[in-house]
């Protein structure tokens, strides 16, 4: 259905990549660090793959489109700035082999990501299919990037 | 969907919500105080000044404190629009729900009607004001959305809850009324604790567990059809009630026993579904959550009992087991989850909040030690799995304290501990929030523009 293009193409991305964070947190709270590290730089990899998915393709043909350059796309933005910070600070968490910082700092990013996903899924998105009329090809072009 | 009018920048300032949440435990506090200065005389009559005192100080001081906080923090996130209302709006909701809460609870020990008449005025004027801002944003749009439907049910089911409460307390301040409250306690308490606080849990579960704990999706049809014979059964409960409907009297329990049945519906699948959840590394919000559900399933099974085998030697018992099925209601199944539900969204919101200021004072990031906290620096897992314990070893001795009086002054005083410790971990927080807040301040600012 055109109208959904995007939502669902991304929504199911966003499950992707919620279920490699909760498999290598979970290894790693196992102390299984050999696994888990590689696991979790699987998820980093898939993560960094979505947020360019948005920022190179995604928000600059919904600004563009729409000419609102200062709002939400910004707000989003920020907000994957904050994600990748947390990221950074988990990495160096599992290079040490420090658990319980790892598990807090995956604690705070796993809330952080789903307050982020929520406002994708229930507004941006809607906007996005709603404003796009090529949302396919842009499907297209986020799939193959 | 129309997305028009909706924002994306969704965070209420921090005061707003916490200003609730760190209310809230001082009437903990007051209600374990309670417990220790009554003792056991507490669990002779529900009718008893001091024992509705206690239930108000929990229902309306501790749950619905947090609850309408916690709301003004996630519906903007859930549904991108901010609740209507201004600081002072909201203040005065707050300050209105704090004084009605302590004139109520002192107006039932005093039995002096000035007290009933200020917590009348009080809590009517907050809660109204809360109600009319919730109802002003869902009337009107946003069809389809589960959370938009189930918004709807809880106005409704809140408004319903509240207006018995007034009636009632109406009776006390003017006796001359004639208003002749005691049939309409029951109704109150099960519109309070199973329309609400069960609704409130599906509708806030069905959006939080999926996403934290990565579970299969609640079906939104399943959840919508259950709220509806929820409250249907809930709405013919009453009618049959308030006007003794001639029913015979197997079809009453008939009516209950549907109740029961969709309550046990729900735990059940709420229960599946989280063991069901990919993210299964140990987190004590899970651990509160599944006490509330089966405190709840402990009611249902054990009211089974008594309503589906009536017998005198069970009957003996039937005193006690109100208060069983009153502490496991209230102190298992709400308290429980709101307990719990604290312990993330509390650090949750300094460290979203933090952070966001660190990105305007952008050279406060490169500061060592890290002034943005992360969310276990604010409320450490050793914490919670303190509070877990303290928790659940008050609930389960003010249960036995029912049974065994010599035991209630222990049950009060780890309840006190409960709350003390909660107490300390919320204003710890703040104090954290607020010191990392001024070092960040420290920092130049640079102009951003989230507009929208």
């Amino acid at each position: 259905m055109l109208t959904s293009t995007i939502s669902t193409f991304m929504a199911s991305h966003h499950k992707e990549c919620d279920e490699q964070f909760a498999r290598a947190e979970q290894l790693i709270s196992e102390n299984n660090w050999d696994l888990g590290v590689e696991q979790w730089n699987q998820f980093a990899a898939e993560l960094e793959k979505h947020f360019s998915r948005e920022e190179d393709i995604l928000f600059p043909e919904f600004e563009s489109k729409t000419g609102m350059t200062g709002g939400p796309t910004q707000m989003m933005r920020m907000e994957h700035e904050q994600m990748r910070a947390l990221v950074n600070e988990a990495n160096k968490a599992a290079n040490s082999k420090d658990k319980d910082q790892f598990l807090a700092l995956t604690e705070t990013l796993m809330v952080t990501m789903q307050q982020h996903n929520m406002k994708e899924e229930q507004i941006l998105y809607p906007m996005t299919d709603q404003s796009l009329p090529n949302a396919v090809e842009i499907v297209e072009r986020m799939n193959q990037n | 969907m129309n997305t028009k009018g909706l924002s994306l920048n969704t965070i209420p300032p921090i005061l707003i919500p916490l200003r609730f949440f760190l209310t809230a435990p001082i009437f903990g506090l007051l209600a374990a105080s309670f417990i220790l200065f009554y003792g056991s005389e507490l669990w002779g009559s529900r009718w008893l000044p001091g024992t509705l005192a206690l239930t108000h100080l929990l229902t309306l001081g501790f749950m619905l404190m947090v609850m309408i906080g916690a709301l003004y923090q996630f519906i903007p996130v859930m549904i991108g629009q901010f609740i209507p209302g201004n600081k002072a709006y909201i203040f005065t909701i707050h300050l209105g729900l704090t004084l009605g809460t302590l004139f109520l609870a002192t107006g039932f020990v005093t039995y002096l009607d000035v007290f009933y008449w200020l917590a009348l005025a009080f809590l009517s004027l907050s809660v109204s004001l809360f109600a009319l801002s919730i109802i002003s944003l869902v009337i009107t749009k946003f069809e389809g959305q589960l959370i938009i439907f189930m918004i709807r049910i809880l106005s409704f089911v809140l408004i319903v809850t509240i207006f018995l409460g007034l009636m009632m307390l109406l009776a006390y301040a003017y006796p001359e009324s004639g208003i002749i409250y005691r049939q309409y306690t029951d109704i109150h308490a099960l519109w309070g604790l199973i329309g609400w606080v069960v609704l409130l849990i599906i509708a806030v579960s069905s959006q939080v567990i999926p996403m934290f704990f990565v579970t299969p999706e609640f079906s939104v049809r399943s959840l919508k059809t259950l709220s509806v014979f929820i409250l249907f059964t809930l709405i013919v409960i009453s009618l049959t009630s308030i006007y003794s409907i001639g029913f015979a009297n197997w079809i009453k329990e008939l009516i209950y026993l549907a109740l029961s049945f969709e309550l046990v519906f729900f735990a059940v699948y709420i229960l599946r579904l989280v063991h069901l959840r990919k993210r299964k590394i140990p987190d004590t919000t899970i651990n509160f959550f599944r006490l509330s559900l089966f405190s709840m399933l402990f009611v249902i099974l054990t009211w089974w009992v008594f309503h589906l085998w009536p017998n005198t030697e069970t009957l003996h018992y039937k005193t006690q087991f109100d208060f069983v099925w009153g502490v496991f209601l209230i102190y298992g199944l709400a308290v429980s989850a709101i307990i719990g539900m604290l312990q993330k969204i509390v650090p949750f919101l300094i460290y979203l909040n933090l952070q966001n200021l660190s990105f305007k004072h952008p050279e406060s990031m490169s500061y060592e030690p890290k002034l943005v906290f992360n969310m276990k620096q604010i409320i450490s897992m050793k914490q919670s799995q303190i509070q877990f314990k303290l928790h659940t070893s008050s609930l389960l001795l003010l249960v036995f304290s029912i049974f065994w009086s010599q035991l209630v002054v222990l049950a009060g005083f780890f309840m006190l501990l409960n709350y003390v410790w909660l107490t300390f971990v919320l204003y710890k927080s703040f104090y954290l929030f607020k010191k990392n807040k001024k070092a960040i301040l420290q920092f130049p600012e640079m102009k951003m523009d989230f507009g929208l």
